[in-house]
């Protein structure tokens, strides 16, 4: 048994990654007001632009740079629709999603299903004489290791920083940033851009640490947890680390309970994460105070003269 | 209109040295409604500079235009003798022009000393928060406020928000101050020190311009007065104490002078509502009720005077049924009320919220949709299957002749109406059919003089027709003008209503002040 959970324990942190990445991403884009419905799509394109770079003989700095590109180049699109043309942001979010997947399935398919040299674990050396469950834990890849470093500097910024100040007024109401002279467009594709980068390492990671090979479809949803995990944490990255870890916990279990012989049925094993998901947000509707962390201005497109 | 060619006289010869503000022929339209039709402004150093119009005239475009918001189709805009066209507010900050708008731009969930730094910071080069907070600290108590730096703003009352503006336009260095109706949304005596403070920051030097359709504030305070009507000005910068309020007032209407004259009616015999030991819980921001009892008879105005925030909202909301009451009843007709809304209004019940785009109207919706509504829903809808936009036209067309709304045709969005119209707006849906109780709060906030006397007509009208009228208002001559009994609410109790003759104002202002 000691066994079983110093495998599930250690596998934790992998799954958590993407998870975290994603709703960090998302949560610099919705503390500015812009609602990101497209992280699905945009985590496909950096996980299959992160394979194809490794596959054509990049190292693996290069795979995560191209992974990063790509997804900002996506999100390029997204903000020109959804912050510069002022769409219906939800609208806008679900034709990224759309066109990433199915993007990603165009420029992936001659790459799938081949495996790549993993993104492994730093120095196992160094965690020698811990206990084998914790130095399990500890020893991981230095992208994983960023997705837990980054929650931190990001809410250093967004609560400690003039700049985060600026962030966080043109989110919460944008003509009293305007007014307080705060460019708020330059502000918002900022924040979009900037989430839209952490969504590509999301992405990476996935398909880097995760998978270790392109397959089509292989974000499977997560993009859309992540969303859901932005509410759950309440607009903050540093329970954004806790969210993710519970998520990261829940899908370490399924290859365990699969590979130990355990008679379930599978799908049922499968369907874990969504389930967590609904009963997550539904804790999360129980517990909510009167005060909303929700940004005010989310989803509101900010036009100068107009009157509201 | 001799002020008007004297003050004008006057201009040409003041040195150019001294204008803070010229503004010349300014026009800006908003798709197809013209806003400013050439309007003209003029505005010295060291003076506080009234600016007087009906709602809808042109004033907050015209200064919006000034400090950046808008920009300008056409016309002449100088700051300092030196042209300034602003293409955004950030520009006319740093060229020293701070504008307090009526509606506080704020950001709510930040706290004061965020908005602060956020809006000053840059500018006022503070390095660290204790820079900033020393900055504000010595500027407030230099002006006499205390506000806590480290309050929420959305937690702050009106006036204390409006006193974090006036610190952010200050210690962004503002130069010319530009004050959108800044008494409206004060009690008396909150009111006058406003004034006084306005006049202290002209008397520095700085040149503060004062948007306000009180004709008093002009006598009181301002040095000069520019009036505007429909998009020009009609009275440019004539010496305050030169022009008489009449002539204000004549400026302000144009032609129809004949402010309708307001009368008192008599109470009836049968009890309408009645509140019995009412009382509700006290959530966070809310003031509680406490045990609140009254009787309102058909066919009278009962006016509940008091200062805003002493349970003015909750008391409506009880009375329309959004607010469950956990304690005491309400009586409609004799009868238990009801705890839906819905039914209650079925049963005569019709409101008029303070907060005319809360409660009131769908501001994204066509004045014939909002217009349509009620007669859509309830238990006996007038149009059950089918509706047409032909049939919500038709009728929006009527009542917006018979309410006389302007600025809007049946098919203009609600939110693009100015306070007055909108309010009449909500006037014409609530006296469709056949009422008995008349729930108002506030009817004539931020209204100019004759949207006021229009809305209260049509209150005195509705009394005179019979229906109950509740009129709670924060505006002791409106109560004294058009109830025929008073009472007051004070931290959420009711003192008991009296007869309008056997009070007066005096007692009033003790009550309100003191409570009950
Ligand atoms: N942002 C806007 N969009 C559309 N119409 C507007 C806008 N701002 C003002 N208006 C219209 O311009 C006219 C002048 O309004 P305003 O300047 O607010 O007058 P005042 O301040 O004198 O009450 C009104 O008819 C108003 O409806």
């Amino acid at each position: 048994m000691n066994g079983f959970l110093a495998d599930w324990a250690g596998a934790v942190p992998v799954f958590a990654a993407p998870f975290l990445l994603a709703t960090t991403g998302l949560i610099i884009n919705e503390r500015a007001g812009v609602m990101n419905l497209g992280a699905e799509g945009i985590m496909a394109m950096g996980a299959v632009s992160a394979v194809i770079a490794m596959l054509s003989g990049s190292g693996l700095v290069a795979a995560i740079l191209c992974a990063c590109a790509a997804a900002v180049a996506i999100t390029l699109l997204f903000a020109l629709l959804a912050v510069v043309l002022r769409l219906e942001q939800v609208l806008s979010g679900l034709v990224i999603f759309a066109f990433g997947v199915g993007l990603s399935g165009v420029l992936g398919d001659s790459y799938a299903n081949q495996p790549i040299k993993a993104l492994g674990p730093v120095a196992p050396r160094i965690f020698a004489g811990l206990p084998h469950w914790l130095g399990r834990i500890l020893d991981q890849d230095p992208l994983t290791y960023f997705a837990f470093v980054l929650p931190v500097l990001v809410w250093w910024v967004l609560e400690r920083t003039e700049l985060g100040l600026r962030l966080r007024a043109v989110g919460e109401d944008a003509p009293a940033a305007d007014a307080a002279g705060v460019n708020v467009m330059r502000m918002r594709i900022g924040a979009v851009l900037s989430g839209g980068l952490v969504l590509g390492l999301a992405g990476a990671h996935l398909s880097l640490v995760g998978s270790q090979v392109w397959v089509n479809g292989m974000v499977s949803g997560r993009g859309w947890i992540a969303v859901a995990l932005v509410t759950f944490s309440r607009w903050n990255t540093l329970r954004a680390i806790g969210a993710a870890l519970l998520f990261g916990a829940v899908q370490a279990v399924i290859p365990l309970i699969l590979s130990s012989g355990l008679n379930v049925p599978i799908y049922l094993i499968q369907m874990l994460p969504y389930v967590a998901t609904i009963v997550v947000l539904g804790a999360s509707g129980i517990g909510r105070t009167s005060l909303s962390a929700q940004p005010e201005d989310l989803a509101r497109p900010f036009l100068r003269e107009e009157r509201r | 209109m001799s002020a008007a060619a004297e003050a004008r006289r006057a201009e040409t010869a003041r040195p150019a040295s001294t204008i803070a503000v010229r503004m010349a022929g300014v026009r800006k339209a908003f798709g197809e409604r013209i806003a400013l039709d050439g309007a003209d402004l003029t505005v010295v150093w060291g003076e506080v500079h009234a600016l007087l119009g009906e709602n809808g005239a042109g004033k907050s475009s015209l200064m919006n235009i000034l400090a950046g918001f808008y920009g300008a189709d056409d016309g002449v805009v100088e700051v300092a003798g030196q042209p300034a066209a602003f293409a955004e507010p950030r520009a006319a900050s740093a060229a020293g022009i701070g504008m307090i708008h009526q509606h506080f731009k704020l950001v709510g969930p930040l706290t004061v000393l965020e908005n602060l730094r956020l809006a000053c910071g840059p500018r006022a080069g503070w390095r660290s928060r204790d820079a900033a907070l020393v900055a504000m600290a010595g500027m407030a108590k230099d002006l006499g406020f205390t506000i806590k730096p480290d309050a929420r703003v959305d937690q702050l009352s009106v006036s204390e928000q409006q006193k974090v503006e006036i610190l952010k336009v200050l210690l962004g260095g503002a130069r010319i101050l530009i004050m959108d109706e800044p008494t409206a949304v004060l009690a008396e005596s909150e009111a006058a020190a406003m004034l006084q403070l306005a006049r202290r920051l002209a008397d520095d030097g700085r040149a503060v311009i004062l948007i306000t359709h009180k004709l008093r504030d002009v006598s009181a305070t301002a040095d000069r007065v520019t009036v505007m009507r429909a998009g020009r000005t009609v009275i440019a910068g004539a010496p305050a104490r030169d022009v008489t309020s009449a002539e204000l007032a004549r400026a302000m209407v144009g032609g129809e002078t004949d402010i309708l004259r307001r009368g008192t009616a008599g109470p009836g015999e049968t009890v309408a509502l009645e509140l019995r030991a009412l009382s509700t819980a006290g959530a966070e921001h809310d003031v509680p009720l406490r045990e609140i009892s009254l009787t309102l008879h058909s066919g009278e105005i009962l006016g509940i005077a008091g200062l805003g925030g002493n349970g003015q909202s909750e008391l409506l909301e009880a009375i329309i049924g959004l607010r469950t009451p956990t304690h005491g009843d309400i009586l409609l007709h004799g009868e238990p009320a009801s705890a839906f809304p819905a039914a209650r209004r079925e049963h005569g019940l019709r409101f008029v919220p303070a907060d005319r785009f809360r409660l009131g109207l769908f501001g994204s919706l066509t004045l014939a949709e909002n217009l349509a509504v009620p007669a859509l829903s309830g238990r006996q809808p007038e149009r059950r299957y089918w509706v047409t936009r032909a049939w919500m036209r038709g009728r929006a067309r009527r009542s917006i002749s018979d309410y006389e709304i302007a600025g809007g045709t049946a098919d203009t969005q609600a939110r693009l109406l100015s306070g007055g119209n909108a309010q009449k707006l909500i006037l014409a849906r609530e006296f469709e059919g056949a009422f008995s109780v008349l729930v108002v709060h506030s009817p004539a906030r931020g209204l100019d003089v004759r949207a006021a006397a229009a809305v209260q007509n049509r209150l005195l009208a509705a009394a005179a027709r019979g229906v109950g009228v509740l009129m709670i208002s924060e505006d002791l001559d409106e109560v004294l003008a058009l109830s025929s009994r008073v009472a007051v609410l004070s931290h959420g109790r009711l003192s008991a209503a009296v007869a309008i003759e056997q009070t007066d104002r005096a007692e009033l202002g003790r009550l309100i002040l003191e409570g009950a």
